[in-house]
């Protein structure tokens, strides 16, 4: 199952063309923090969008091992002159209670991250980095579903609940709006992250949840037991009328996930289904490198994506050994608007190849590739180094992967448990088409 | 300027002004920290490091160092948790100093936002009217640079400002039926007033002439403008005066101090406390010229910072009667420290009470006479001005 690092497996580093050590994950920002919620009870959230260094355990040592004043623009310190006179000035002149250094250092460092621009640009303190890790490493106490913000309201809007997890036994579906967390409404937080903060918490502990759903008039309570989430990364079964389509569900691309993937595949096939199911919906993303992992079973001696970095260099990343799965076996991928990043490389090289047919609603569309870096005080920076690109070059960064098949669910489908994407699916293999 | 001093190598004027937003402020007293040239709490190391890994490693463009030392200068500001401790860019930054002032070298003329672009509306004898631009002429371009609706306003304003003596030239496109040339027209530019203060003498039934003062803000030139409100007023037979502070957001506490220093003779104006555990007393001028005339200050909950300094002050002395709504309530004094680049950094630095020591930070100034929102205070606050003995008796000062 699911089970922290089997270092020994996975020492293929993904191949850059700097000297340096890189860990390249993907992610997307919304998700991540989402990711947040379900995994953990503290403060981060699991590796949808980050991982582990998976030789050392430990997150990329970025700020040391790249060397100092090696890249040639060293900083000069007159550069900050205006910061430091601003600093100085505040410190001995301000009337009130004074923040504290560490405030003073991350208030600083998210002034300039503001400046990019970019969402998936961000800092971790030591506190939510460690978190973060932990909740890479195992268990995770939340409710059990991803969130995003909702500007508008504000609001957080539950992306992905997962099944017979807290959230959903509660009821919570996707599309609802959490607009105050224990009576507080949502709209006086900052951000999404304190709104995380505000949800999640230890198992068995309960959350009051205000909820707007749409179509209905008024807000409504809901509780949640707060538990420790389970997410089984790879579901295997057999679907269809004969029962002879094999369905995987895979729900997130964390460390190894790529080779438990290829293992339910194979076993999968030994019974000699007439076609098969990959169910990406609600998979937030994950590794880089397990996303070429996935793509390997399906593909032979084919592109996966390209990915493009700041100072215009790019790599191809090419399938790695020989396919798991027949060329001639029918394959249709499930998706949805809360399959992201990784997800969207697997599907998008599919769909370019011609390998598979994509049903579902279009995706999440998070096209950039984030790598993260471990700071002198424990911190966490993920910086946005590169966008990526399908194998016929198309970027789905903003837009999201439009499905061959359009198949929506609606709410009451969803409330009957109905799956008309799967059924869709099952009813195109069985027809041969 | 008595508050206007040179420090650490930039200037720095004492002023209040609730700019910021409406919050109320919570601040507590707490010992000032030693002064430090070195920056020894904060974590160099590791806001370099961030500095270092974005500019190698970010997909995108990268900021201007100017723009990271101001993201940086605001995030920064934030951690301090209060609305009026913040950073102004320079360009901002010139308009702002140019409403202090009250004056500013400029060409004379209105400026509108409109779909179509920025237009024109040249002031009376000013060197925008007299170097032949007309009314409702749209920017085209301000010296060669061109200039479109999506631009702010404040960049197109510090554009046509500059030092007195120079000059500008204009594209402009005319708008008139029959007439839409695009000429181009060079402006002198000359100092240009923005006046604070502005009177008449108030229509009565009675044969008492009261005089109407009404003040927006509080600028260096405020003071000269209401003496010369004053004389004006009085030369006409104004024996009486109301003095409109409605909507006045503050401004220079030193242009409050001088204010109130031209109707009461004596005693204090305001206490500082300061951050470093110092007290300020803040006496009149001496400079009063009109001490016994009975007064009626106006005020609403948009009268805050230097207007509610002036109003509880003349009210600790029942110097004047308050008519209207409770005040805005802005209790804190913000240095405004001008750094190299021209930028500018306000920090709250000290609390003021009235000179009889009342704190009206959060809560404003309950004035004498209410008047229910929406109604016009002026007939009201015109009944109270007559009513008032003549001459006005200042209470004594207390001693704080």
């Amino acid at each position: 199952m699911v089970n922290g690092k089997q270092p020994e497996i996975d020492t293929t580093q993904p191949k850059s063309n700097e000297a340096i050590t890189r860990i390249l994950l993907i992610g997307c920002g919304v998700l991540i923090v989402a990711a947040f919620v379900f995994i953990l009870g503290s403060a981060t959230g699991f590796a949808v969008a980050r991982w582990l260094e998976p030789s050392t355990g430990a997150v990329s040592p970025a700020a040391e091992n790249q060397g100092k004043g090696e890249t040639g623009q060293a900083i000069n310190p007159e550069d900050f002159s205006i910061f430091w006179e601003a600093m100085d000035l505040l410190q001995r002149d301000f009337f009130g209670p004074l923040p504290s250094s560490s405030e003073m250092t991350y208030g600083a460092i998210r002034g300039v991250l503001n400046l990019l621009d970019d969402p998936n640009t961000s800092f971790l303190t030591p506190e939510e980095a460690q978190n973060f890790i932990e909740g890479m490493e195992g268990s995770f106490e939340g409710i059990g579903a991803t969130v995003e913000w909702d500007e508008t309201h504000p609001a957080v809007r539950i992306v992905e609940p997962f099944e017979n997890q807290p959230a959903w036994n509660a009821g919570l579906r996707r599309g609802d709006l959490v607009i105050a967390v224990d009576g507080e409404p949502v709209s006086e937080m900052a951000d999404l992250t304190e709104a995380i903060a505000k949800i999640k918490g230890p198992k068995g502990t309960t959350v009051t949840l205000t909820i707007l759903r749409p179509g209905r008039d008024e807000p409504f309570d809901v509780e949640v037991v707060r538990d420790v989430i389970q997410i089984p990364i790879v579901f295997t079964d057999v679907v269809g009328a004969n029962e002879d389509i094999a369905y995987l569900r895979f729900s997130r691309f964390s460390e190894n996930s790529g080779r438990m993937l290829r293992q339910a595949v194979e076993d999968a096939l030994d019974n000699e289904p007439r076609g098969l199911i990959l169910d990406l919906r609600g998979n937030p993303g994950g590794l880089l490198r397990e996303a070429v992992t996935v793509s390997s079973i399906f593909l032979e001696d084919k592109d996966v994506l390209i990915e493009r970095f700041s100072d215009g260099s790019e790599q191809v990343y090419h399938t790695e050994g020989s396919a798991a799965v027949p060329p001639d076996l029918p394959i249709i991928v499930l998706v949805n608007e809360g399959s992201a990043s990784a997800s969207e490389i697997v599907a998008g090289a599919l769909q370019d190849h011609g390998r598979a047919v994509l049903v579902g609603t279009t995706t999440f569309g998070k096209g950039s590739v984030q790598l993260p870096h471990r700071l002198s005080d424990g911190s966490l920076l993920r910086v946005t180094v590169a966008k990526w690109f399908t194998p016929k070059d198309r970027t789905i960064d903003g837009s999201g992967l439009a499905p061959d098949i359009e198949i929506e669910v609606t709410a009451e489908q969803q409330e009957a448990g109905e799956d008309p994407q799967l059924d869709r699916a099952i009813q195109l293999l069985e027809s041969g088409q | 300027m008595a508050l206007v001093a040179t420090f650490l190598g930039g200037r720095y004027s004492v002023y209040v002004g609730p700019w910021a937003n409406q919050s109320l402020l919570t601040v507590q007293v707490t010992p000032a920290p030693l002064a430090t040239s070195e920056n020894d709490e904060f974590d160099a190391d590791l806001f370099r490091q961030v500095w270092d890994l974005l500019e190698r490693d970010f997909y995108g463009e990268d900021p201007a160092i100017s723009q990271r030392n101001y993201g940086a200068v605001r995030g920064l500001v934030a951690t301090y948790d209060d609305p009026y401790t913040y950073f102004v860019e320079p360009q901002p930054r010139q308009l702002e100093r140019d409403q202090l002032r009250g004056k500013f070298g400029g060409i004379g003329a209105w400026i509108d936002q409109t779909e179509l672009g920025f237009v024109l509306r040249p002031m009376p004898d000013r060197p925008a009217e007299k170097a032949g631009l007309q009314d409702g002429d749209l920017l085209v371009a301000i010296d060669g640079v061109p200039i479109d609706s999506t631009m702010d306003m404040d960049g197109v304003l510090s554009s046509l400002r500059g030092p007195v003596g120079t000059k500008v030239c204009l594209d402009v496109q005319r708008t008139q039926a029959g007439d839409e040339r695009v000429l181009n027209i060079c402006v002198s530019r000359e100092e240009i007033e923005t006046p604070s203060v502005q009177w008449r003498i108030l229509d009565t039934e009675s044969p008492v002439k009261v005089g109407y003062i009404k003040q927006t803000f509080f600028s260096e030139r405020s003071p000269d403008e209401m003496r010369t409100a004053i004389q004006e007023l009085e030369a006409k037979g104004a024996d009486r005066f109301i003095w409109d502070l409605r909507g006045n957001p503050g401004g220079l506490v030193s242009s409050a101090v001088e204010l109130v220093s031209l109707w009461v003779s004596d005693g204090a104006v305001l206490i500082e406390e300061r951050a470093d555990g110092s007290e300020q007393i803040f006496s009149v001028t001496g400079d009063v010229i009109a001490p016994t005339t009975p007064l009626v200050v106006i005020v609403d909950n948009g009268s805050a910072s230097a207007s509610e300094i002036v109003a509880g002050a003349l009210r600790d002395r029942n110097r004047a009667v308050l008519v209207g709504q409770q005040t805005f309530g802005k209790g804190s004094v913000q240095l405004v420290h001008e750094l190299p680049d021209q930028s500018s950094l306000h920090v709250t630095n000290a609390r003021w009470y009235t000179p009889d020591r009342h704190a009206i930070d959060g809560v404003g100034l309950t004035p004498d006479v209410t008047i229910p929102e929406g109604m016009d205070p002026l007939p009201r606050a015109l009944a109270v001005v007559q009513e008032l003995a003549y001459p006005m008796e200042t209470a004594a000062s207390h001693r704080p």
